[in-house]
């Protein structure tokens, strides 16, 4: 194996890698305020590649707008979401049901997906062309440039909000204890809702991010969860460098087990590591010493 | 308590009855029924089917049926997921009462109600290729319009061969069972005809980025580089294939000269190599009515899987038409459709007589020229 | 008393049905009793165990391609090959217990979906044993000491015997000490271990348990099928029977058969269009989980409590 080939593959599994990133910070988000998995999370990306593509595509939209005006949508479709489901379990304190709402709200986006925009895949422009660059051989697309650094700014963003902000420290405040928060204060519904359109936004805008290369297709939001989920799990449930950390560790181990070992064994290889991870550290790499379950 | 029984009693009588009522009770129409995967992972490719098995019947009712009587499609979803195939057809077959089923739009589902058909005795026409296996080799009941892909994967090679001058392929295949096949056909033309397949990789429907495989594929020098895949994933490794500056000729499978292969692939597309049986932009004079009826019902243009469904709805009125209305059984039906010397249909060329799939000489060689596919001349 | 009456009734029903019922219906009743005995087991873990398991489509694959491979490749007899099935599939439950069930939560969830993963890539690329993505075909049907079971009516006798023989089992287990036991986990853990009660080893007998219920469905629907492939055991299907014991009910019976049930009869129910099914189902699945916290069969036995005080039975 050359330099060249691997580095193509560290290339690939990096891109790939930020999108799973970006997906699992959104996962990140709404669990550290509501300490839910939010299982349509994979979803947002797929309504904001699909949307974007519709405005783009079809309405001809210049990109800059039909990008933006996608995530805006998608951000309100996550505040809708919030708004019938999540708000009216809030006084429930079981877990199982919200994660489960989650996944009904999941099965319903797929369902208009399919119905709104049929089963073709939609085709979304790259945001600054597609000439390829070589670097030692290897390739790289312009709108790696775009996924990288859209994933540093989320997190830069991320980092200051949870950490210097109050508001940020707030939402971290309600998933420790919602009586303890409220009590201090801190609009509890309010955290909540503004998780989920964080979310709902950082989702909406990976899918724009993403469909140049991978088109927008109906079934990408199921792969998007789970992939998310799963590098969420292998950062540390919670933590916002872990979820960037999973996010890489796992679109690399993807693109080198297949590159090095075997197409085929790919996803056995990349998730056997996902155990490995597990049994030597059950919180994930940078996840907190206290399970929160 | 046990409320289990009771649990049982409501649910299942209640669909009991809910079926019932919905059984059309009417026994005049001649009923087809069709299992396809709608929505799921082959949903597009299902969708046009199902658009070119209704314009079929369409077609067949506006000339007043056969024998006077009309033709009745009965339609189920099953998500191209091989159970629900069975349970499907098991429905078409026990409480619809159909004379033949067509579907199975996924090598699985095609075998998985091959399988079951065999048991129940009805004919069943898919759009699907000759997998390969023995069982369905044996399957009295199983019709296939595509024809053999081995056959294609021949063509390929001989052209690669004496028109390409190329000698070493490198292969890029599903995992499932269509990809397996392609996989092993390519092996056998190698020892065949003394190629080599430098390098072989796989990739799953669901595959986003082909970069990695493509990689190892390109650092094996291949003077050629075959494609086996699905839509988008088949456009997706197009596109990876050329960003990666790989050079040489791209050979494909079918799926190539589908529609949304150059529009999903863009420019990249240009000068793949493939086969099929149909080509939307530059048909064969027997093909033309087809796709001027599908286009100006649908405003799309047509490929040849949802040709390939389209002869097997018309085969299926054509055997019924040669047969006494009395003497109409699933059973009799089979044996007629498999009587079938030549039939000439939009898609493929078929003599039931001598294998249950088209003939090889459907197969043409295409190229993609300007966004479009278009028929490579000289064979 | 009515607890004595519905389910003589429901066994009488049994019994008619294939005598009543065409071959599609018998077909209907022979998968929902497969299904029963498929979420049994994972029912318990779910409702008791208290933790998710995205793993209950390998045990289901590794029962019916145990079975098909003995039955196809070697000619064991049906039967053998069927048990085969569920002590494989038990004893890979057993070896996965060590490492995942330790872990707790999304964890927990997480492991087990990889384990489905990495079952399907497994099954796809070790060709020569499991016949890859062309899978297993021409499975015999199954037959006892000779006798076989060639007609529908009569594997639906023997599926339904299995299918309450293991809810049985199930309710017996949740009436003995080890059911008292794993109520007392699901309540509190901590005070649990006080109690001298080992959280992790009930946990993994029942994870067996899980195990060897799936692998026994896998079997029988092996032999009824006739024909496997990778693509009936994915993790789609994990996720879908988590999914619908939520909305039928993780606790009860009835919740059991309901959620079999409901799998069998879903596709068949609104349209032709799945698409439209999956929507009201996304939307039933939202309405149960807001209103019905003890799922619809929960709430069905609420209903029949009280209509059953108010008339003074």
């Amino acid at each position: 194996m050359t330099e060249t080939q691997l580095l193509q593959f560290i290339f690939s599994g990096i891109t790939i890698g930020c999108i799973y990133a970006l997906v699992a910070l959104g996962f990140t988000i709404i669990f550290n305020t509501t300490s839910i998995v939010n299982f349509a999370q994979g979803d947002f990306v797929m309504l904001g590649a699909m949307v974007a593509a519709t405005f783009q595509s079809l309405f001809h939209f210049p990109l800059v707008i039909a990008v933006s005006l996608s995530v805006l949508c998608v951000a309100i479709i996550g505040l809708v979401m919030e708004r019938v489901l999540i708000h009216s379990l809030k006084d429930d304190p079981r877990l199982f049901a919200s994660v489960m709402m989650t996944m009904g709200a999941s099965i319903i986006f797929n369902a208009i997906s399919i119905l709104v925009w049929g089963a073709d895949p939609l085709h979304l422009e790259a945001f600054s062309g597609e000439i390829p660059m070589r670097i030692h051989g290897a390739t790289l697309v312009p709108q790696m440039f775009w996924i990288a650094g859209s994933i540093f700014l989320v997190m830069i963003i991320l980092v200051i909000y949870f950490r210097f902000t109050r508001v940020g420290q707030g939402m971290l405040a309600c998933s420790m204890n919602k009586d303890a928060a409220a009590s201090m204060g801190i609009n509890v519904k309010g955290m909540v809702l503004l998780s989920f359109v964080f979310s709902a936004t950082i989702g909406g805008l990976g899918g724009t991010l993403v469909a140049p290369i991978t088109m927008a297709t109906h079934d990408m939001g199921g792969i998007m969860t789970l992939k998310g989920f799963t590098a969420a799990i292998i950062g540390g449930l919670g933590s916002v460098p872990g979820a960037f950390l999973g996010g890489i560790v796992l679109g690399l181990a993807e693109s080198l087990s297949c590159g090095i070992i075997s197409s085929g064994y790919r996803d056995a290889i990349a998730l056997s590591i996902l155990i490995l991870v597990l049994m030597l550290k059950p919180s994930g790499i940078m996840g907190s010493k206290v399970i929160r379950k | 308590m046990k409320g289990k029984a009771w649990g049982v009693l409501i649910v299942l009588i209640g669909f009991v009855l809910a079926i019932s009522a919905s059984a059309a009770m009417c026994q005049e129409p001649y009923k087809i029924g069709v299992s396809l995967g709608i929505t799921g992972v082959q949903g597009a490719a299902g969708q046009r089917q199902m658009k070119a098995v209704e314009l079929a019947v369409q077609m067949i009712n506006a000339k007043g049926g056969i024998h006077g009587r009309l033709v009745k499609l009965i339609v189920e979803d099953d998500q191209t997921k091989p159970e629900l195939s069975v349970a499907k057809t098991n429905k078409l077959v026990s409480q619809d009462n159909v004379l033949a089923i067509v579907g199975g739009n996924s090598g699985d589902s095609a075998m998985a109600i091959g399988a079951t058909v065999e048991k129940k005795e009805v004919p069943f026409f898919s759009p699907t290729g000759f997998s390969g296996t023995e069982a369905q080799r044996n399957y009295k009941y199983s019709f296939l319009m595509i024809p053999n892909y081995d056959d294609a994967i021949e063509i390929l090679v001989k052209y690669s061969i004496d028109k390409l001058n190329c000698k070493s392929i490198g292969l890029l295949r599903l995992t499932r069972l269509w990809g397996v096949q392609a996989s092993k056909a390519y092996h056998d033309m190698a020892k065949k005809y003394g190629i080599t397949i430098v390098r072989e990789e796989t990739l799953i429907d669901t595959d986003k980025d082909m970069t990695p495989q493509l990689t190892n594929i390109n650092a094996a020098n291949p003077c050629a580089v075959a494609i086996w895949a699905a839509v988008p994933a088949a456009a997706i490794s197009i596109k990876n294939a050329r960003q990666l500056g790989i050079k040489v000729p791209l050979l494909g499978n079918p799926i190539f000269a589908a529609a949304t292969t150059p529009e999903i692939a863009g420019a990249a597309a240009e000068g793949v190599i493939a086969t099929a049986t149909l080509v939307p932009a530059d048909p064969l004079p027997r093909q033309k009515e087809y796709i001027d009826q599908y286009l100006a019902k649908y405003n799309l243009p047509g490929d040849m899987w949802d040709a390939a469904i389209f002869d097997a709805v018309n085969i299926i009125a054509h055997a019924i038409g040669s047969m006494s209305p009395e003497k109409v059984n699933p059973k009799s039906l089979r044996d007629q459709i498999a009587s079938i010397r030549r039939f000439e249909g939009a898609g493929a060329i078929v003599d039931f007589t001598k294998h249950h799939w088209p003939l090889s000489e459907s197969w043409v060689l295409i190229t993609v020229k300007n966004g479009k596919a278009v028929r490579l001349e000289g064979k | 008393m009515p607890g004595k009456i519905f389910p003589f009734l429901g066994i009488v029903f049994l019994i008619i049905y294939p005598l009543w019922f065409n071959e599609f219906l018998i077909s209907v009743s022979i998968i929902t009793g497969i299904y029963i005995v498929l979420l049994t087991g994972l029912a318990l873990f779910l409702g008791y165990g208290g933790q998710f398991s995205f793993a209950q489509a390998v045990f289901y694959g590794l029962g019916a391609y145990t079975s098909a491979i003995l039955t196809t490749k070697y000619h064991f007899p049906v039967v053998a090959a069927f048990l085969a099935g569920g002590i494989l599939a038990g004893a890979v439950g057993y070896v996965l217990s060590a490492p995942i069930l330790r872990l707790r939560g999304y964890y927990l969830a997480v492991a087990t979906l990889a384990v489905c993963q990495i079952f399907h890539v497994l099954v796809i690329e070790h060709f020569n044993i499991t016949g890859g993505p062309t899978g297993v075909y021409d499975i015999p049907n199954f037959s006892i000491l000779g006798i076989e079971f060639k007609t529908a009516g009569s594997f639906h006798y023997l599926v339904w015997v299995i299918a309450l023989g293991s809810l049985l089992f199930a309710k017996n287990l949740m009436n003995s000490r080890i059911g008292r036991a794993l109520k007392g986990i699901q309540s509190s853990e901590e005070a649990a271990m006080v109690l001298g009660i080992n959280a992790f080893n009930l946990k993994t007998k029942i994870f067996v348990l899980t195990g060897v219920t799936g692998g026994l469905a896998g079997g029988l629907y092996a032999h009824y099928v006739s024909y496997i492939s990778p693509g009936n055991f994915t993790l789609d299907l994990s996720i879908w029977l988590v999914v619908i014991l939520s909305v039928g009910g993780v606790r009860t019976i009835m919740g059991v058969v309901l959620g079999a049930a409901f799998t069998t009869v879903f596709p068949f129910l609104l349209g032709k269009y799945q698409n439209f099914n999956m929507l009201v189902f996304g939307v039933i699945l939202i309405l149960v989980l807001k209103y019905m916290p003890n799922g619809i069969a929960g709430f069905l036995e609420e209903q029949i409590f009280r209509m059953a005080r108010r008339m003074r039975i």
